[in-house]
């Protein structure tokens, strides 16, 4: 602030300032203590103050595009608000369509009755293939993404379609003589596709794809016949995958999640009974673009089923499986048995088993609906088993919440499954160095007050991916997220300018910073090692591996501290007072010095902090050369080792705090006298245990 | 013009750094147009330092107390002091006895060595040995010649340039800037040991060998590197270097703790500290704190 007024003044100011309050007047014991204390910490910022530069503030434009991983409902929303606010988007999607999870429902629950799906599986899809500013990216996978000021590089690998589609008129004669028929995953299973394939009849982009696990040109190389009936030449089996670049200012991950696999759970026969469905696949059959034309019959016969069993929480709310409540479920199975009861077969009887009805907000007229209007059994209990007896029917057998055991019989069992990360979640997780819950869902970074953000600035989340939630609720949260990412993107990065500088006359060209730069800032010229300065960060790693204090961060030199340190301690001489320097890294140190202060947790007086910007920047010279001087101690203070601000400089700390230790050890001398502190700032009880066993003898005599 | 007088006085040392001397050649032969070669005891038989020496060329280290009252002599007589070899400016390889006691290093050269037989150690008419200290520490040292040996030709030029009263300069940069070897391209990932064959143009410390180069000051031509022969450090630190050894520990652990997990100093003193342990801060610590206890 005073920078500021002075340079409004037209004065040039350097300002270094002390925190005599917290991390002094709080904290010391006697008024006499804080006074020695104060004097010296302000002899090391006068010596800090004497050779201040003025900082260089940089100001750097974000790339105004978004990448928007994932093209499910979330991935669609957010795309087109950003679109509609004039953003370059583009949409990566890894499987064929878009659509996500979504463009297999058949209906949508809602509690009017506009509960049809069409406009999260095909109309809004279509849109996103309309609009001019989405650059829809299908059948694609993220490769890598690297971080610079501006925003990302991202590489996205397309693979290969095999289809010209400059020629192709989706005529499908292809499809019709393709010999290789397989299921298909999209109506999960319950039909069958061939290997030149359109996902289903209403998805974005319309196009035929060929499935090369599938088609025998691949797995045989004996089949070329749709190239041969191809009447305009579309089908080109030499296309390879192929890498694209884009930049982007921000991302947004919207990967969604998947339906849970229930045949991992015996109990519920699935997989091993054909009438056992989940709800996606109840979906499918009600669907009339489904595979049976929207008759909701049994797979194995093709019956009308009469006795219809729900099952509740299959892989959610257990404690072998998932402990999480998928949240969607309830009311999609009650929505569902509605649909039947009121369209598809009023007379059959349907039977929900659950756990707790959640059908929470105003679905709960769904479940009253379902309940006293329609009159679906709903039985609080678990399964134990599902079976077919002799005559080859089903029964679901229950422990209910009494411990009654009881059997229903069923002629379609169908199983409301849970909600579960994407098996590449954990990939694409590493690429974009976010991270990860317990379960595999994207973390947010807080999730009461930023549950969009992740802990890198930039990315965000929203969606099924980062937890279960029903469709409305992904579609808030992807329009939010777009808002922050246009917010993101519209503005400024400020960043000041703290690089290193380097003394020719002094460095060898060695290169050793160059490989140590976390950030690889560092490129190695003819007159030595050149600084990025939008990737440096002013950690001081560099500084600290020169071995021949070639390269030091502006206003942070080696041997300003050494200056410093010497000032301590000469200032503590005269006081005839001892003294322990505590090397504080400006993130987690010194924000822990702070806490210390204002919970006036009252330590030794002797402890003077000098404010660096990373650990990593400390040398064991450093160390060695104040004890030498007359320091009673060295305490490092800075963050947890796998939390550090500046990615190494905590653990390097660590290490070299370690070798000095065992150093003296070896040699009989002081190995208790260098500490560190590696603490998050507001663990003030692990800087206290450490410092409570320094050994000093007590001052001022 | 007046020829100035130049002596060699030597003190703990091998007289490997008298060699480098005569090592010129017939260079000595333009050497001796500038200077007087006064007192040598290698190719002159003049027992003492003569009264006024113009240029003092110090080889060896502090080891007993007849090696102070020499330094001390000759300081008295030259105008102009130098330290020449690694012994005199940091202690040399002696040096890395100051990691054990006084008394035990004596017991173990007279007594222990596996050559001696019955053996004592001496008491009578002998001066006390004090432990191996660089000559700065007694004495002011106008200028360093570092090197073990020390390069002829850098000994002469240096000597040429104080004869005409000028000031002579060291190379302020490392061995690296030498070096064809380097840079590395990546962190080293495993520690290597000198009898494993290098790879050929590939920085040493890059392949994992504990090279000095990075922390040695430069003058040498990397003559070891260019052997495929990792860097011991002969030459000490470089200019803005205060501890040869803690710079490279320091180095190491920042991009390759896993080389020195099993660090300790007696085992790898010899790879760190090989000349400068006796001018080294740990040894300064060590130093105080004796004092102290004492």
């Amino acid at each position: 602030m005073l920078e500021k007024a002075a340079s409004g003044l037209g004065v040039n100011l350097k300002v270094e300032y002390v925190n005599i309050r917290e991390h002094c007047a709080w904290v010391c014991g006697s008024l006499k203590e804080a006074t020695d204390k104060a004097k010296l910490m302000i002899a090391a910022a006068i010596e800090k103050a004497k050779s201040l530069g003025k900082e260089k503030v940089l100001k750097v434009k974000r790339k105004e595009a978004v990448l928007v991983i994932g093209g499910g409902p979330a991935g669609i929303q957010a795309s087109l608000d950003l679109a509609s606010q004039g953003f370059k988007v583009y949409l990566v999607e890894s499987s064929p369509a878009i659509g996500g999870l979504a463009s297999l429902l058949h209906r949508t629950f809602s509690i009017n009755e506009c509960n049809c799906a069409i406009c999260v599986k095909s109309s809004k899809p279509l849109e996103v293939y309309e609009n001019p500013n989405i650059e829809l990216l299908t059948y694609c996978e993220i490769s890598d993404v690297k971080r610079y000021p501006w925003g990302f590089k991202v590489k996205i690998i397309k693979k290969p379609k095999y289809i010209n589609y400059d020629r192709c008129t989706n005529c499908g004669l292809c499809s019709e003589k393709c010999p290789q028929l397989v299921l298909n995953e999209w109506d999960r299973g319950l039909s069958k596709r061939k290997a030149i394939y359109i996902p289903l009849p209403y998805v974005t982009p319309p196009r035929y794809i060929i499935d090369p696990n599938h088609c025998l040109h691949f797995t045989e190389n004996s089949c070329n016949i749709c190239e041969e009936v191809c009447p305009y030449n579309a089908i080109d089996f030499s296309q390879k995958a192929k890498e694209v670049e884009v930049e982007v200012g921000a991302i947004i991950v919207a990967t969604g999640s998947e339906e849970f696999n229930p045949s991992t759970i015996p109990k519920y026969g699935y997989g091993k009974y054909k009438d056992i469905i989940t709800q996606l696949q109840l979906e499918r059959l009600m669907d009339p673009l489904g595979p049976t034309g929207g008759r909701l019959v049994r797979v194995s016969d093709g019956k009308k089923p009469l006795k219809i069993v729900m099952i509740q929480c299959v892989g959610s709310r257990d404690p072998d499986t998932n402990p999480y409540c998928s949240k969607y479920c309830c009311t999609e199975a009650i929505k569902n048995a509605i649909l039947i009861k009121t369209e598809y077969i009023p007379e059959a009887e349907i039977t929900i088993l659950y756990k707790d009805i959640r059908t929470y907000g105003r679905f709960e007229e769904l479940y009253i609906q379902a309940r006293d209007e329609l009159g679906v059994k709903f039985i609080k209990g678990d399964v134990v088993e599902v079976y077919e007896d002799k005559s080859g029917s089903l029964l679901v057998k229950y422990v209910d919440s009494l411990g009654k055991t009881g059997t229903i019989p069923a002629d379609l069992v169908v199983l409301s499954c849970a909600l579960v990360p994407r098996e590449n979640s954990k990939k694409l997780a590493e690429i974009l160095n976010i991270e990860l819950d317990e379960y595999g869902f994207f973390k947010e970074l807080d999730e009461k007050v930023s549950n969009i953000e992740t802990k890198v600035p930039g990315i965000f989340i929203c969606g099924t991916c980062q937890g279960p939630k029903n469709i409305s609720e992904t579609l808030v949260q992807a329009s939010a997220a777009a808002t922050l990412a246009a917010l993101y993107v519209i503005s400024y990065l400020e960043k000041k300018l703290t690089p290193p500088i380097l003394d020719e006359e002094f460095c060898a060209k060695c290169g050793l910073c160059v490989i140590s730069c976390p950030y690889n800032a560092l490129t190695l010229t003819e007159k030595g090692p050149s600084v990025d300065e939008l990737l440096c960060q002013g950690c001081g790693t560099c500084a600290s591996v020169c071995p021949n204090n070639a390269i030091n961060i502006v206003n942070n030199t080696n041997e300003l501290l050494l200056r410093q340190i010497k000032a301590i301690i000469d200032e503590a001489k005269a006081l005839r007072k001892r003294v322990v320097i505590a090397l504080c890294c400006e993130e987690c140190g010194h924000t822990l010095m702070d806490a210390l202060g204002f919970y006036h947790e009252k330590y030794m007086s002797e402890i003077i902090p000098i404010t660096i910007p990373c650990l990593g920047i400390i040398s064991i010279t450093h160390i060695l050369e104040a004890l030498n001087y007359g320091a009673d101690g060295v305490l490092l203070v800075g963050c947890p080792l796998e939390r550090c601000h500046f990615e190494l400089g905590a653990k390097t700390a660590k290490y070299k705090v370690e070798l000095i230790r065992r150093v003296f050890e070896e040699l009989g001398l002081f190995p208790e006298k260098v500490n560190i502190v590696n603490a998050p700032a507001t663990m003030t009880k692990r800087f206290l245990e450490v410092t409570c066993k320094i050994p000093v003898k007590t001052s001022s005599r | 013009m007046k020829k100035k007088k130049l002596a060699i006085v030597s003190l703990m040392s091998d007289g490997g750094c008298h060699v480098a001397f005569l090592d010129m050649h017939e260079n000595i032969l333009q050497l001796l147009q500038n200077v007087e070669l006064v007192h040598s005891y290698m190719v002159l038989d003049v027992r003492r330092i003569p009264d006024s020496v113009d240029i003092v060329l110090v080889e060896g280290g502090v080891r007993t107390s007849h090696d102070v009252e020499v330094l001390k002599e000759a300081r008295r007589k030259a105008k102009i002091l130098v330290a020449l070899g690694s012994c005199a400016c940091f202690g040399g390889i002696p040096g890395l006895s100051n990691l054990f006691d006084l008394y035990s290093s004596l017991k173990y050269v007279y007594e222990k060595t596996p050559t001696v037989i019955k053996g004592v150690i001496p008491r009578e008419n002998v001066p006390e040995v004090v432990g191996v200290s660089p000559i700065f520490r007694y004495v002011k040292v106008d200028f360093q010649i570092p090197g073990c040996p020390p390069e002829s030709k850098e000994i002469m030029e240096i000597i040429l340039s104080l004869a005409k009263g000028e000031k002579p300069t060291l190379p302020t940069k490392t061995v690296c800037d030498e070096c064809p070897l380097g840079p590395p391209r990546k962190k080293p990932s495993k520690l290597r040991r000198i009898f494993e064959p290098p790879k050929p143009s590939t920085c040493l410390l890059e392949q994992g060998y504990f090279c000095m180069g990075p922390v040695t000051r430069a003058g040498c031509g990397a003559k070891c590197p260019r052997a495929g022969i990792p860097c011991d450090g002969c030459r000490g630190p470089a200019s803005k270097i205060l501890d040869q050894g803690a710079a490279m520990l320091n180095t190491l652990a920042t991009i390759a703790y896993n080389t020195i997990k099993n660090f300790n100093l007696r085992t790898y003193s010899a790879y760190f500290y090989r000349y400068s342990f006796a001018s080294s801060l740990i040894e300064d610590l060590i130093r105080k704190t004796k004092v102290k206890k004492k």
